[in-house]
This record gives structure tokens, sequence and C-alpha cells, in this order.
């Protein structure tokens, strides 16, 4: 397998008139070609800023150190607009809301033909204004539009044109995400970025996305970002859980569900198992400050299995079978944090 | 990230450029439409500035064109000399009857319409019976012409009364063609390309309204010879500081205000500038004046109206509010250049000291120790009426701090023009400031009584005094057209000013008239407004022509 | 609620609120300068009006409309308004209409464009500031628009007179044309006249506008479809001028319908610095001579235009945001 995504050491900050904010703290995630990763944690974890650091669009967070290396270059060092090349053509986004992801005042096709035109002639203000913002643009784009929406299973249950022609707010939740979905994969992108994509669906939407989601995995990386264990479930070979600010265990999918390493990998499955996966509940304890951290690791406030040296030494990333985690249960003894 | 901002930052720049190359390119334009506007030919063409607002080319219902055409397009029997006596114009000569009752002008021969038809004195006498009839404005005639008759070259008026202004009067009035005018009906309304005719030294080539232009061309024909000025141009500006810009630029030669002051803020600037020289003339108007109220008290009391008169710092006025171009007046109210001029009468003088015991002799005493004076128990705090020019505001300032110095409490009322007129005609106010122009101080009896006389009505008018005396005088001046009878009347009219003080003049004025380097010969005239004017046509010239 | 109005009724009440907001305009215009001080008549005619005997004066009034009773005028000029007959002008001497074409033509002239450069300047600058919000781009923006916006126009005319007009000659010393030219030349030439009233009411325009555009987009830079966009590829400015801005337009819009009728009277001063026959003069003077026909004719053309650009400033929102439709 090959990799296709590596990020080292990210480091991300906010400067905030409150203080620093570490948003992102010495990140390491890898996702190889074709794969699906599941990445987890409650709001606030950093998981946004991780998925949008690899767009470079964690404005206005900065990147202070570390690298992301995709297809073999990395992003961190590219200009803005080599940046620009790789958005929706390398990376695309699936974004979270979908009522508030399009823009109202343009209609369904002239925003799917944006994404074509960027694809074929790049994101330039002329080339995506001047030229074909009528919406139902050419013959090919129309049936390349088609295919995508057949794909989305979309292509029989929607008129196309009507749809082209139609402004978001016309639309229902679940054929919007859909549009959302369509748009990322006009611009054959190599890796998809889902933020939380069931999450404000309703059931019959989110079980259609779900099939969806479970197609293009087959044929695509993805990183989808949820808290939606079944989403996840379904759809992903590895996953990756979060908190304040690292990844605090990485490994295969069902390795990490069946039998999870982290306290607080446990703590938040259990959770997660209760509630049907629906709404992100409450661990217990205090959601971090992730301006004034804790000494050691983040999480041994909260931690029912606590140690002295919890609240003294950040734990370093060990691999434990097939899994990676970052906690002092298992600890080996050396450190390198 | 520093990169991003390096190169978002790109379009900005162009966006910049764009506007700089715009303004660029738009500044170079002027070049392109300049290239023609050499003067072509030998032509000599006099550029003159106004600020005046004009409206229409029909000289009955535009004021300002009607006076514009009085100098270019259009003559009048006689005119008023530099001399201040009556000259000879299209009437060659004239005869007062010993009554006052007959006037007999006689009409140059070969004289002609801008049209080619001759004018005749049937053209004058339509003329007065037209302007008696039809023109709002000179309604007075149908008070005191009973007829007018032709007599080979002379026109004859015989009056319903003696009249002895009617020289002075008929100044202003100029001649129509009969066969224009006979079926007009309302001139006022008449818009017929040919209202412009006149017989005048220039004829009205274009007035364009928008570019706010004049185009006057000299009239080949022109009875008293072709004027020097091939071609008159008039620059209408809407504000003073743009026509002095233009005058310093050359793009206008001089400038033309009837019986308005040249701003003196702007002298200074002129002189520097090197190519603008100025003439001078003693205004024959007063632009800054103080009425009384005679229905009120206390400026009903003559002492009280002298006590102001000391109050007042009259150099003050002359040095601060008018630059030094002022001097002190006397108590007659006309300049020293009006005719018949009374120069027995004394200045007026800054003596505070006789100011307060005139108004304690009054009874006005300041008892109470609040700086202001009371009459009766009664604070005495006057109404000054004040039209909101900026001369007039600083001047009523001066005036209501000299009298604050003695204990006379001052309230200024500072209204628009109109309000002013309203106010003033409801003798609303205790005093009022106002200006006499110079037309104004001639009207009437001369001497400025057409400002005092309370028979008169006028936009411009007090009609505050009704003193028999006055009037008879003013009444006796009317009805004699004999020059020696005059003169000792037009005396005795500002002993009586002096005497009863219906008003004051804060000062008098030299008034100056910039003229561009080069022009020569201008005759100064103390009427029409400096340099500009019907007699400066036949001698100004110009260096290199 | 007017989103399920139909469409041709949604029209109608609002042909119907307007034509009730023009008779009331036509009404207070009838009362307001009747209830101001002065006599018209007096004003009309001048200083030697008063030669004239009562008879002639009741004639006058007779002729201008000014006699009788108050609802008998008020009716009569009701009326006329209808008819389309607005009167005549005392001040200009000719029909209302006809005095007020002329001066309408020369603020509309100078008015539309600056509006449009002035909205167009703002969008662009206000939009930039706004991307780069706290970079040297945006504080030098803001400076230089606060500083316009802070200055007294009829100063900055004057200024720029000075410099571009008199010490560089560059430009003419106000006026509309030089008033010998026609065709392409005179084009021209009213070109070259309007640079400098042009260019200073578009950057007082801009100025006032350029905050309203900048603190409009800061309020949609976090908005999700910005974020979109930019994630699918599009370039920094392709996001900010076709997605942010246009998004942000709305509250442009608003002050532009609102500053519209000040913008078409409210020109005085730059009209009498540039001695431009505009509306300004006009109703100034005719407020001084108590021009009661060309103050009714100046309002209501203004009111029309009010509502005119209200009605365009509707359909405008329509465009700008979908979800009114």
């Amino acid at each position: 397998m090959k990799e296709l995504l590596k990020v080292t050491g990210l480091n991300v900050v906010f400067d905030t008139p409150a203080g620093r904010v570490h948003a992102n703290r010495g990140i390491n995630l890898m996702v190889n070609e074709n794969e699906t990763l599941g990445l987890m944690g409650e709001s606030g974890c950093g998981k946004t800023v991780l998925f949008l650091s690899l767009l470079r669009l964690q404005q206005p967070g900065r990147i202070v150190s570390g690298s992301i290396v995709f297809d073999g270059r990395d992003l961190t060092k590219l200009t803005t607009s080599e940046m620009q090349q790789v958005r929706g053509r390398q990376i695309a986004l699936v974004p979270q809301d979908h009522s508030t992801a399009l823009n109202p005042a343009f209609t369904v096709g002239q925003q799917l033909n944006e994404a074509l035109l960027v694809r074929d002639n790049g994101g330039g203000l002329w080339k995506t204004s001047l030229i074909g913002c009528s919406g139902r643009g050419s013959q090919a784009f129309q049936e390349e539009v088609k295919a995508v929406l057949g794909e989305l299973a979309l292509g029989d249950l929607v008129d196309t044109g009507r749809l082209l022609g139609r402004y978001p707010h016309q639309l229902s939740g679940g054929i919007r995400q859909r549009v959302l979905i369509a748009m990322a994969l006009l611009g054959h992108p190599r890796m998809l970025i889902a933020d939380e994509p069931t999450t404000a669906l309703d059931r019959a939407s989110r079980v259609q996305t779900l099939e969806v989601l479970n197609r293009l995995c087959e044929r695509m990386t993805m990183l989808i970002i949820s808290h939606d264990l079944d989403a996840i479930r379904t759809t992903c070979e590895r996953v990756a859980v979060m908190y304040g600010g690292r990844i605090i265990e990485t490994g295969p999918m069902l390795s990490v569900f069946r039998n999870p390493r982290h306290p607080y990998t446990r703590l938040f499955l259990s959770c997660q198992k209760f509630s049907r996966g629906d709404v992100l509940p409450e661990v217990t304890g205090d959601v971090l400050n992730l301006i004034d951290f804790p000494l050691g690791c983040s999480f041994h406030p909260r931690c029912p299995r606590a140690m002295p040296v919890c609240s003294e030494l950040e734990p370093a990333e060990v691999h434990v079978d097939d899994t990676m985690v970052a906690c002092h249960l298992y600890a080996t003894g050396e450190t390198t944090c | 990230m520093s990169k991003r901002v390096s190169v978002g930052r790109r379009l900005p720049t162009l966006i910049i450029g764009l506007i700089l190359a715009i303004l660029l390119a738009a500044s170079v334009l002027p070049l392109a439409g300049c290239g023609g506007s050499e003067e072509s030919g030998e032509d000599v063409v006099l550029k003159v500035g106004s600020t005046k607002s004009y409206k229409t080319t029909n000289k009955f219902s535009d004021y300002w064109y009607g006076i514009l055409s009085g100098m270019t397009t259009h003559d009048s029997l006689i005119k008023l000399g530099t001399d201040m006596k009556p000259v000879p114009w299209l009437a060659t000569a004239w005869e007062v009857s010993a009554d006052s009752q007959q006037f007999t002008f006689t009409i140059a021969e070969d004289v002609k319409w801008h049209d080619g038809t001759p004018l005749t004195p049937e053209d004058v006498r339509f003329s007065i019976e037209y302007h008696r009839d039809k023109v709002a404005n000179s309604a007075w005639m149908k008070d005191v012409i009973d007829n007018v008759q032709v007599d080979g070259q002379d026109v004859i008026l015989n009056l319903k009364k003696p009249y002895g202004n009617l020289l002075t009067e008929f100044m202003t009035y100029q001649p129509i063609p009969k066969h224009i005018w006979e079926n007009v009906d309302d001139p006022n309304t008449y818009d017929g390309e040919d209202r412009i005719v006149g017989s005048g030294p220039y004829k009205l080539e274009s007035w364009d309204e928008t570019a706010g232009k004049f185009t006057f061309v000299a009239n080949e024909d022109y009875f008293q010879g072709k004027p020097n000025v091939d071609k008159l141009v008039v620059e209408v500006f809407k504000n003073m500081d743009a026509l002095v810009m233009a005058l310093s630029t050359g793009d206008i030669d001089t400038w033309w205000d009837y019986s308005g002051e040249f701003p003196y803020t702007h002298v200074p600037a002129l002189i520097k500038s090197g190519d603008i020289e100025f003439a001078s003339a003693t205004f024959l108007g007063v632009p800054a004046a103080l009425g009384f109220n005679f229905d009120r008290s206390p400026t009903d009391q003559l002492a009280f109206r002298q006590a102001v008169a000391k109050a007042i710092n009259y150099t003050e006025i002359a040095s601060l509010v008018f630059y030094s171009y002022g001097t002190v007046p006397t108590y007659g109210f006309v300049p020293s250049t009006h005719p018949n001029f009374n120069d027995s009468i004394p200045s007026l003088e800054y003596d505070t000291a006789a100011a307060a015991s005139l108004l304690d002799s009054l009874g006005m005493t300041d008892s109470d120790s609040n700086g202001t004076r009371e009459s009766g128990g009664q604070e005495i705090v006057l109404d000054l009426l004040v039209q909101n020019t900026a001369t007039n505001i600083r001047c009523s300032e001066l005036v209501k701090q000299y009298l604050e110095a003695v204990g006379i409490g001052i309230h200024i009322v500072s209204v628009d023009s109109s309000t002013w007129v309203a106010k003033k005609d409801a003798m609303e106010y205790d005093m009022v400031f106002f200006r006499a122009t110079p037309w104004g101080t001639l009207m009437h009896a001369g001497e400025g009584s057409g400002y005092f006389d309370s028979r008169r009505t006028g936009q411009g008018v007090l009609h505050n005094l009704s003193i028999q005396e006055y009037l008879d005088a003013c009444d006796a001046r009317l009805n004699t057209g004999n020059a020696d009878e005059q003169r000792v009347l037009d005396l005795q009219l500002q002993d009586l000013h002096e005497e009863y003080l219906p008003g004051l003049a804060l000062v008098w004025i030299e008034s100056v008239y910039p003229y561009r380097e080069g022009w020569n010969g201008w005759v100064i005239d103390h009427i029409y407004g400096g340099v500009v004017n019907s007699f400066s046509w036949s001698t100004v010239t110009k260096a290199g022509n | 609620m007017e989103r399920h109005q139909h469409p041709a009724a949604a029209v109608a009440s609002k042909a119907v609120r307007y034509l009730i907001v023009l008779f009331v305009i036509i009404s207070l215009n009838f009362l307001l300068p009747r209830l101001m001080p002065g006599d018209p008549v007096m004003n009309v005619l001048g200083e030697e009006a008063y030669y004239g005997s009562p008879e002639v004066l009741e004639e006058l009034k007779a002729e201008w409309g000014l006699d009788g009773p108050l609802y008998v005028q008020y009716f009569r000029y009701l009326g006329n308004y209808l008819k389309g007959d607005w009167g005549h002008s005392f001040l200009c001497m000719r029909p209302v209409s006809e005095a007020i074409g002329l001066h309408l033509r020369w603020t509309l002239a100078l008015v539309l464009p600056a509006i449009i450069l002035g909205a167009l300047l703002a969008a662009i600058a206000g939009a930039l500031a706004a991307w780069y919000r706290k970079s040297k781009l945006d504080i030098g923006f803001s400076a230089t628009f606060l500083s316009f916006y802070s200055m007294p126009h009829y100063w900055l005319a004057m200024v720029l007179l000075f410099v571009f007009g008199f010490l560089l000659g560059w430009f003419p010393l106000g006026k509309v044309t030089s008033g010998d030219t026609t065709g392409l030349a005179y084009v021209v030439d009213v070109g070259w006249h309007m640079v400098l009233p042009l260019g200073l009411l578009t950057v007082s325009k801009a100025a006032y506008d350029f905050l309203v555009v900048r603190n409009s987009v800061i309020s949609i830079y976090g908005e999700d479809y910005v974020l979109m966009a930019q994630a699918k590829g599009l370039s920094q400015m392709a996001v900010l001028f076709k997605h942010a801005v246009r998004n942000a337009l709305a509250p442009l819009v608003t002050v532009t319908a609102i500053q519209f009728g000040a913008i078409l009277s409210g020109t005085l001063m730059i009209e009498i610095v540039f001695s431009w026959p505009g509306m300004g003069t006009m109703i100034y003077e005719a407020i001084g001579a108590r021009d009661y026909p060309v103050l009714q004719g100046a309002f209501f053309i203004i009111a029309v235009c009010m509502l005119v650009a209200n009605f365009i400033a509707d359909m405008v929102y329509v465009w700008l945001d979908p979800r009114t439709r």
C-alpha cells in the first residue's frame, strides 16, 4: 500500500486576545491510497483545524511546524497558487453543514459548473466568472453532472435539468448534501475529506448518504470526520481518535472498536454506543481548554485511570499490537517527548 | 503563510495601477481638447467673468440679462456720464420745460436695429408706451406720463405732473423695435428669437445656458461707430473663487458685476500674480448702512439715533470689514462722488463719551449695573435685522459690540433675503442693516431719499421717514427739472438726513476693478460696475492688436 | 409575508403604496412653501413691482394661480399636476418642467455615474480591505476613505479646483462645457469638464460606502460557503469578488437607494464650486426667491427619483438574494 498523505509533527496555533490556542499539537497521521480513515473526537478537539490545515485553510490559525506530505509534496511549502491547484483537484472537501455551504446567490448548476471550470481552467476570477455562469453549461457538462449524480443515486430521483436551475434554498437537505458531494467529485480529486457527512441529515437521507459514501470509498481515498460510529464502522478501514489537539490513538477500525486501548477512546466509544451516534455525549469532566494546558497528558484530569506520571509527562506515541497509542499505561519506559 | 499575503496583494496593486492609468489618461484629454482653441484671426476678444444668475435672453423677465443687454445690445436715450451728468446717446439732445411737465428728446438719425430696420422716433414713442402699459416694473409711468408725441426727429413726453427725475429714470430704459414687439402682449414670456434685437454696439450671437456663456459680436453698423472689441464673451461662474482663478490664469480678462464689489480678499493674490491691474473708483452706493424704525421706541427718538451714531467705530469697520478700502462717511448718507454732494455736512465721529451722555440725557441709565441701560425700568435690547451675507454678519457683529459697549443691548436677527424683505416691510425691527446700490441712491428724489421716504415701497427700501419737511423736499425735488433748483434741494435733502438721521452710512468704499494687463483705455463707470460699460467699448484697446 | 403573494399582487400592492406616497408628497409640496414667510408676488416681480397698483398685483396673482382660498388653489394645483402642467417658474421664466429638465439632466449626468463608480470603488476597496483585514492595505484604504469622509466636500472641491484646475491647469475651472464644440468634441469636452466634480462625488460616495461594504464583507468572511469556495480551489479574488461580495452587496444597495435623493439635491456646494447647472443650485435659488412652482416640481421629481431608486433597489435585492423571490 502506498502512502498518499502523511502528516508529521503538525503544530497549528491561533493567536487570540486571550492567548495562544494550540489547536493541533504534534499531529502524526497517515492515509494510504484508496484507504478510508475515520477521524473521531469530541467538539473542540482540533479535528476541524486538522482537516482545514490539510487544505491550508486554517486561517487565522498558523502552521508553526510539521509537514503535510501529499503525494510526495509537502503542502506546507507550496505557494498560494500551487495550493489552489491542490484544493478541489487533489483534495476535495464535503463540508458538514449543507444548509450553509452552498452559496445562496447562485444556482446549483452555476456552482457545479464552477467546480468543473476550476478543474479544467483553474480558479482565477475571470475564468470562473466570465465564462460558464449560466448554470446550464455545455452538453459535456450536463453529461458529466448527470453521470456523477447517477453515481450518487440522484440520477433517477430528480430531473437534472431542473435541479441545475434551482437555488440551494429550494432543495431538501439530503439533495443539498449530495450536490455538495457531487461538487467535490467533479474536481476528480484523489482524496475526499468528508466532515460529519451524516450529522445534519434526517434518517432516510443519512442511510442514503452512507450508501453513497460506502460506494465511494471502494474507489478513492477518504478522510471521514465523524462521531457517528455507524458511519465510521461501515466505511472506514482505519480510525484515528483526537483529544486535546493530539491524535491519541490510531489503528485498524475493528481493532480500535473492539479493543480500545486509550482510556479516552474507551470512554468515547462507550458513550457513543449508548446514544446510537446521534449526538455527541458528554464525557465527564470539563472540555479541555486549549490555551492553558495541564502539565502531562492533557486527558489526565478527566481520566479514570490517571497515574501520578500522567500529570507530569506528556505520553509518547507507542505501538501496541497493530495500533498506536499515546498513553502512559502502555509506556515501555522510554519517552520521546 | 507569508506567501499567501504577497500573492493576494497583486490584484490590489493592479487595481491601483489601473486607477492611476485612468487618471493619467484623463489628464491627457485636455491636451487633446485644447488643441484648437488658439484665437484665430485678428479679432479683439474680450472675455468678461460674471457670477450672476442668468436664466434667459429676455431682457424683460431676466433681471441680470436686462442689465447686461443695456450695456451691449440695447441703447438708452441718454446715459449717466462719468461726471454724473446726463450725456446724449440715442437722443442727441433733450429739453425740459420750465414746469418740468414736458420732456423733448431729439433722436439720432441713421440708427438701425440689428435686423437692418431703421430706428425711428416712432419706435421710441412705442417703447415708452409699451413700458408704461405692459412692463410691470415701469408701472410708475402710468402715474406720470400722459401722452407721447412724435414730431420729426423729436419725441415729446407730456406729463400729468411735474417729474424732475425723469431724465435719471430714462437712463435705464432702452427702446425696443416696434415691428417686433407691437404684437407681443406679455413681454415676460415672449420667446421669439428676435427678442434680442436691439440697436446697441453688440449683437448677441449666442447664449449657451449649460456652458454659462454669452457671445456678443460687434455691430458693424453701429451709429456711434463699430466698437473696438470685436467679440465680447461673458463667462458665467457660480462662485467668485473660480472666477478669480480664471482671471489669474487668463481664461477671462476682467470681471463685471452691476453694483457689486469685487471681494477685497482676492486682491492681494491677484496683485501677486502680476498680470492683473486694478482700476478703482469711489462706490456710488453705500455698501453697509444702519436704518432705524421710527414706529418703535427708543429708535423714534432723535437723541437716541444720534447716540447710536456716536457709538460706532467707523474707522475700525472700514479697516476690518472693508480691508482699509473704506472711508468714514458723513451724516449726509451718500458718498462724495454724488452729484451735488453736500460738503458742509460733518463726518461721523466715534465718541463713546458723547454717546453715553446723550443716552444719560434720555434717562437711559444702567441702574442695576449689569452693563445694559434701562429705560422706564426695561432693559434696552434692540432687534437688529440683518440679511445673512458674510459682510453683513461681520459688520453687524461689530456694531453689536460697539452698542453694547455704551450699554445698548443688541439682538441680531439674521435671516435670508426674502425674510428680510418681509420683516422689513412689516416694520418688525428696531434697527436694520441694509445697503444702497448706486442706482438706488439716484432713484426717487436722489441722494438716497428713495430708501427713506415713507411713501415709497420696494424690496430694498426702508420707507421709515414720514416727516413732512422731508416729504415736501422730496416732492419739490421730483417736481423740478431745473438744475439750479435741483442743486439746492439735493443739498437740503442731505442736510435733512443729518437732521433726522433715518439711516446711517457705516462706510463708504473705494471699489476696485481688476483687468488683465495689456488692456488699456478703460472708462470707469460709477453706476454700471467699473471697467465694463458702454463707454469703454469705444475706448478700450488691447496691446498687440 | 410577501413571499407567499402572487407576483402580480405584490407588484400591485407596491404600486398602490408608491401612488399613496406620491399623493402625500404632492399635497405636502403644495402646503409647505405656502407656510413659509415671504410674498411670492413681490419676489417674482422684484423691487419694481411696488410701483404697481393693487389691481395689477391681483391680476398677477391670478395669472400665477396665487389667488383665491387655499383649498381652491390646492385643487387647481392637483388638477394641473395630473395634466403634467407643473406651472411656470417665476425665477427661470419658463415652464417648470423645462427648467427642471435642464437642471435634472446635468445633475443626473453627474450623479448617476458617481453613484455607480462610487459603489464600484467602494465595493472593490471595501472587499479588499475586509479580505486583508488589518493588513497595510486595509489600514491604508480605511485611513484614506475615512479622511475623505470627514473632509467637507466643498472644501475638497475648492482644493481640487485650485490644484488641478488652477495650479496644474489640467482641468477647466468649472462649468459643464466650453460652449463652442459639437459632436464628438462636445462629448470629450463635457467629459473633461466632468472629471473633477465626478471624481469628487465618486470618492465622497465611495468613502461612506467603503465602510458599509467592508463591514458587510467581514460579516460574510466566516460563512461556510466562502470557506467552501476556497476549498473548491478558487483563487482568493474569485472567492472574494464572486462569492463574498455578491452576498455582501445588499447593505450597499440600501445605502445607495437612500443616498440617491440626498445626492440629487445635495450637491449644491459642489455645483457652486464647479459652476455646474444642477438641481442643487436651482433649488437653492428657488428657495431664496420663494419660487413655489420650481420648488414643488423639484421636490416632486426628487420624490419620483427616490421611488424609482427604491424600486430598482428592490429589484436588485431579488437578483442578489434569490431567497427573497
